[in-house]
């Protein structure tokens, strides 16, 4: 069975690259439009991956990211949060709420698909 | 008063003077022109005698001789003879009468002359002496009062200085006194605040709920609590409630045995632990005994998260030690405030001094002369006398504070305070004696002008006096000769007709007897004669004695009365002089004197009459000029004033309507002075204090004391000509401007603008707002263009034709530009906004300036040309700074450099000086005018549109260099030949000495 990755984005054309390109390389993309329906899928899915957009209607991405820390169920699942935000505060904001690493958008395909093996590798490896 | 009793007690003194002189000398007078007269009379008297008695005895020898020789022929020769000799006889007599009363009247008239003159000339002389001692007399009297008026001046002055020094002392101690109270006052409020913000500092920090999960996470944040109160905090470590340490730092000096060794805990931390809150430890000693130090415990607290569950009963806390150090510099800076040193320190409960203005007497416990202890000194004034230093007074004020329980004490000397007024007792007495003196010296030289003048005069009324007394005696005089000589002539005529008469019957008689005696009396006869004659003769002397000793005593009564008369008039005529000499000497003086009350009291147009031409007229004249030029130049100052008044109004109009704060800052950092949109801009503490000069960290609340104080700073320090502080409530943003004021060489404070610009920011953020969202929305189609692309170009969606590959490189650079551009865009509003945090770490410059290199490499390589990273000349210290920043400077300047350099390549040295690293970005591509240099760093700004257009870039590149190097405290710039630029920019060191390098964890939470 394919690695699940959770993709949360509000953005239909961003999920469209990532379900493309995480498809492409062998993964299992799950595509959620906002975080209410992240958090669902990420319970009933259990991904090894959530790659969580920050700015995002109903619930943001800090919030859902809150949400999942919250769950003993997803507290120790890797999040990358995908921000179109840069500069320090976002990043900072973003560690001391548990994320493990960000990517900011507009992303090269290289820069994602290391960041994805890396965790989805070390998620793997963690059990 | 004292001018009338001056004058009354001159002319009082004057008559008496002249009066008894001028009466002895009339009675002089007349005694000696009686004196004279008798002589004269005496004289005539003598005179006449002699001269009768010659004639007398010539009668009787002639008378005996004939009787002698015809005594024979007298009988016959008788008649005829006796005819002819009583002719001879009687015209002999007449002669010789003649001749005597010739003799009478020359001698007579010399005498009265003599008279006259010697009374004239003493009666002269009596005056002239008269005058002599009067002028004496008026000396000394001068002398007199102007020692009078030097000893009453004096003690005037005296009274007056001593009265000042009094006052001014109890002036000077009343303004030492609130000073004073004011001084331990601030301290106190400045200590409380430095207790304060380590506190907030350590409680903040201990918030964070990573402190409670993460020992990696807490060791960082103790570091950079510490580096944030550097300096004050002395060590800080996290312990649990068991003792068990998690994290410190700084690490230990030596190395513990066994680190995960519970330590006890102290006191404070138990306390903090059991409350749950913030506390502070009582202030001990540090090894060396000198250095005061206090432990702040706060309870760590575990907020949400999702760790919060991992350990739920081990709670922490945070102890901070603080070093009390910290506040010496503070409070030397208040005890040197007032020019004199004023120790200022802070005490215990117990009476232990915690901080001093003077470091020597930290850690000692209070003790004064002759009291209990510290209890006893009150909350205000106390005078005291210190030991050794002989007599002392002192001013001592105590602030005392309730958490933790210390007192701030100020100390005021009030010794070099009151040397200040004895010295200007000093200075008013100097003065008035000084004063006192010029007055006796003009009082002098006028009176001795003035006795010139009286002498003048009075010489002159004496010189006609004795004029008048000698025309009048010598007219009584020839009066009197005239009227003796011709009672004389008269007494003659009739003693010679008698004579004839008698000569005539004695003839008769003598013819009888000689017919009848004629021999019998011949010898008789002659004798008879004789002595008739003799008889006659004699009686004849003696009234004429009586009438020259009755006209004599005539004459000398009318000279003596005359005399009388004239002296009369004459002292008459001198006590008018003295009285109107006195009277015209004292008045000018009087209106003098008045014309400077008057000028004293403000009445610039009062004139003194000039009454003369002399020196006082002078004076007079000159203090006339002096008044109208005081009038004059104040009517000009007046008009000058109305103009100044005017023109202050205007200001004031436009200060009072300025819409924009405007604040006078005094150099002691109390507030001079507020206009009134100041006034309702800034949420003053006190706003009535603000009439007083009241000091800044009075009025102000303490937060925006800080802002407003860094802000003035930064504008003093140059760093930018403008800063803002932002306000709490209402939100509001003002614009601070400030400009040192300057009078002559010395500052006098500074005003301070304020410029409401709350609404510019809103609308700066709305646009930078607006800017962050463009960029934003921009991400999102880049997101698909570049992914998808790059994606592509992996060739994992299917192989590329080399027209698809081209396309796709084509789309994928674009599309990085692109995101480069929204990149800087995002920069620049975060500058612009002041939302761009620029993160305190220690920064390995080199390592960053070798990755940049390394990513640019294949860049250049691209390109053909080099890149290098120059060695450099001793190892680089690490700078304090933001990483990521750091690196976005390093990248956008190489970058840059390769951008503009076609052949050759780009050199990056790094150079490190004593308090800061200095980095050069050189490359040899095309230079930039040197007119340009100046603009390259300014937005948008591109040297050659068509080189940029080819090397492409937004050309903020720059711009962004220069905001990131300057909020890092650093300088940027740029110099450049005709081929090759190199910029420059520095970065503050982290350490500033050299040699001590400390390690540089990568505290960032990116890692």
């Amino acid at each position: 069975m394919a690695t699940k990755i959770l993709v949360v984005d509000d953005e239909a054309s961003v999920r469209h690259l990532l379900q493309v390109m995480l498809a492409t390389e062998g993964y299992e993309p799950i595509l959620a439009a906002n975080g209410a329906e992240g958090l669902q899928l990420a319970h009933e899915q259990k991904p090894a991956l959530v790659i969580l957009d920050w700015m995002m209607p109903i619930l943001d991405g800090l919030a859902t990211l809150q949400a999942l820390r919250a769950d003993p169920d997803t507290a120790e699942l890797p999040v990358v949060m995908l921000t179109a935000r840069q500069g320090d505060n976002a990043m900072a904001q973003a560690m001391v709420h548990g994320a493990d690493f960000y990517i900011t958008k507009p992303f090269d395909a290289e820069e994602m698909l290391s960041v994805v093996r890396r965790f989805v590798r070390n998620g793997e490896a963690g059990g | 008063m004292k001018g009338l009793s001056i004058r009354t007690k001159l002319v009082v003194l004057f008559s008496a003077l002249v009066a008894v002189p001028l009466v002895a000398a009339v009675v002089w007078l007349g005694v000696t022109a009686h004196r004279s007269v008798m002589g004269a009379g005496r004289e005539l008297t003598g005179v006449a005698d002699a001269s009768l008695q010659q004639a007398a005895r010539d009668v009787a020898r002639l008378t005996a001789d004939n009787a002698a020789n015809s005594r024979d022929e007298l009988v016959v020769i008788g008649r005829r003879s006796l005819t002819k000799f009583a002719e001879r006889e009687i015209q002999v007599s007449q002669q010789t009468l003649q001749r005597s009363a010739q003799n009478l009247t020359r001698s007579g008239t010399a005498a009265l002359q003599g008279a006259t003159e010697r009374i004239a000339a003493s009666s002269a002389a009596a005056v002239s002496d008269a005058n002599a001692r009067l002028r004496q007399r008026q000396r000394q009297a001068v002398g007199e009062v102007s020692q009078a008026l030097i000893r009453s001046s004096r003690e005037a002055f005296d009274r007056i200085g001593r009265d000042l020094t009094a006052e001014s002392e109890a002036m000077v101690i009343d303004l030492a006194r609130n000073l004073n109270r004011e001084r331990s006052r601030r301290t106190a409020e400045l200590v409380l605040a430095f207790l304060q913000s380590s506190i907030d500092a350590v409680a903040q920090a201990a918030q964070e709920p990573r402190m409670l999960t993460d020992d990696r996470y807490a060791g960082n944040r103790l570091r950079q609590l510490y580096d944030q109160r550097r300096g004050a905090l002395l060590r800080a470590e996290l312990l649990d409630e068991t003792g068990l340490r998690s994290a410190q730092w700084p690490p230990p000096l030596m190395p513990v045995p066994d680190p995960e060794e519970p330590v006890k805990l102290p006191d404070v931390a138990v306390r903090a632990l059991r409350g749950d809150g913030r506390e502070l430890s009582e202030v001990e000693f540090g090894p060396d005994g000198a250095t005061p130090l206090m432990q702040i415990a706060v309870a760590v607290r575990g907020g949400p998260g999702r760790n919060e569950g991992a350990a739920p009963n081990r709670r922490r806390v945070l102890l901070a030690t603080l070093s009390l150090d910290t506040l010496q510099p503070l409070l030397l800076r208040q005890a040197l405030g007032g020019g004199q040193p004023a120790p200022l320190f802070v005490m215990s409960r117990e009476g232990q001094i915690l901080v001093h203005s003077d470091p020597a007497s930290v850690g000692s416990f209070l003790s004064l002369p002759g009291r209990a202890g510290p209890q006893r000194i009150e909350g205000d004034t106390v005078m005291f006398e210190t030991p050794g230093g002989g007599p002392q007074r002192q001013l001592i004020s105590r602030t005392d504070m309730r958490y933790p329980a210390w007192s701030v004490v100020a100390v005021q000397p009030l010794t070099g305070l009151l040397a200040q007024t004895a010295e200007l007792q000093e200075a008013i007495q100097r003065t008035a004696v000084a004063a006192a003196k010029e007055m006796v010296q003009e009082a002098g030289a006028r009176a001795a002008r003035l006795d010139a003048a009286a002498i003048r005069e009075q010489d002159l009324a004496a010189a006609e006096t004795a004029r008048r007394i000698r025309r009048e005696n010598q007219a009584v005089a020839k009066a009197a000769v005239a009227d003796l000589v011709r009672q004389q002539a008269e007494i003659a005529r009739g003693a010679l007709a008698r004579m004839r008469e008698d000569s005539k019957a004695a003839s008769q008689a003598a013819e009888r007897e000689m017919d009848r005696t004629a021999r019998r009396i011949a010898g008789q006869s002659a004798g008879r004669i004789a002595y008739e004659a003799d008889r006659r003769a004699k009686l004849n002397l003696a009234s004429m004695h009586e009438l020259a000793s009755r006209t004599a005593g005539t004459a000398a009564g009318n000279i003596a009365l005359e005399a009388v008369g004239i002296l009369a008039v004459a002292l008459m005529a001198a006590l008018l002089v003295a009285l109107l000499t006195a009277r015209s000497a004292v008045r000018p003086i009087t209106a003098l004197a008045a014309g400077a009350r008057s000028i004293a009291l403000g009445d610039f147009s009062h004139r003194v009459p000039i009454t003369a031409e002399d020196e006082l007229g002078q004076l007079a004249a000159s203090f006339n000029r002096m008044a109208a030029s005081i009038e004059a130049s104040r009517a000009e100052l007046e008009a000058s004033n109305r103009v100044l008044a005017q023109e202050k109004r205007r200001i004031q109009a436009i200060v009072d309507h300025s819409p924009d704060g405007l604040l006078i800052l005094n150099d002691d950092g109390s507030v001079g002075y507020a206009n009134p949109a100041a006034r309702s801009m800034l949420p003053w503490r006190e706003p009535a204090r603000l009439n007083g000069a009241a000091p800044l960290e009075a009025v102000l609340p303490p937060a925006l004391l800080t802002s407003l104080g860094a802000c003035l700073r930064r504008i003093d320090g140059g760093e930018a000509p403008v800063c803002d502080v932002a306000l709490d409530h209402p939100p509001r943003v003002l614009q601070v401007r400030s400009v040192l004021l300057e009078s002559g060489s010395a500052g006098i404070g500074r005003l301070v603008h304020l410029h409401d610009v709350t609404r510019e920011r809103e609308i700066d953020e709305m646009k930078s707002n607006f800017v962050m969202l463009v960029s934003h929305e921009l991400r999102t189609p880049l997101t698909s263009i570049l992914g998808f692309s790059s994606y592509m170009l992996l060739g994992k969606m299917g192989p590329l034709t080399e027209a698809q590959r081209g396309g796709l490189e084509s789309i994928e650079r674009q599309a990085h530009r692109l995101k480069a551009i929204a990149a800087d865009f995002l920069d620049l509003s975060l500058i612009e906004t002041g939302r761009l945090e620029i993160r305190q770490e220690v920064v390995d410059v080199e390592r960053v300036a070798r990755r940049v290199l390394e990513e640019l490499s294949p860049q250049a390589r691209e390109r053909g040309l080099w890149l290098r990273l120059a060695p450099a000349d001793s190892a680089v210290p690490p700078v304090l700074g933001d990483e990521a920043r750091i690196e976005q400077i390093f990248t956008n300047l190489v970058h840059n450099g390769l951008k503009f350099t076609e052949q050759g390549g780009v050199e990056v040295t790094l150079t490190p000086g004593p308090k800061q690293v200095r980095v050069e970005v050189r490359d040899t591509g095309i230079g930039i005018p040197p007119e340009v240099q100046a603009r390259v760093f300014d937005r948008f700004y591109q040297v050659d549109e068509v080189v940029t257009r080819k090397a492409g870039g937004t050309g903020l590149g720059l711009s962004i260099v220069k905001e990131l190097v300057q909020a890092h405290g650093g300088e940027v710039g740029v110099s450049s030949a005709e081929s090759g630029t190199t910029f420059y920019f520095t970065l503050p060191m982290a350490s500033p000495a050299p040699g001590s390098r400390l390690p540089a964890p990568d505290i960032s939470l990116r890692g």
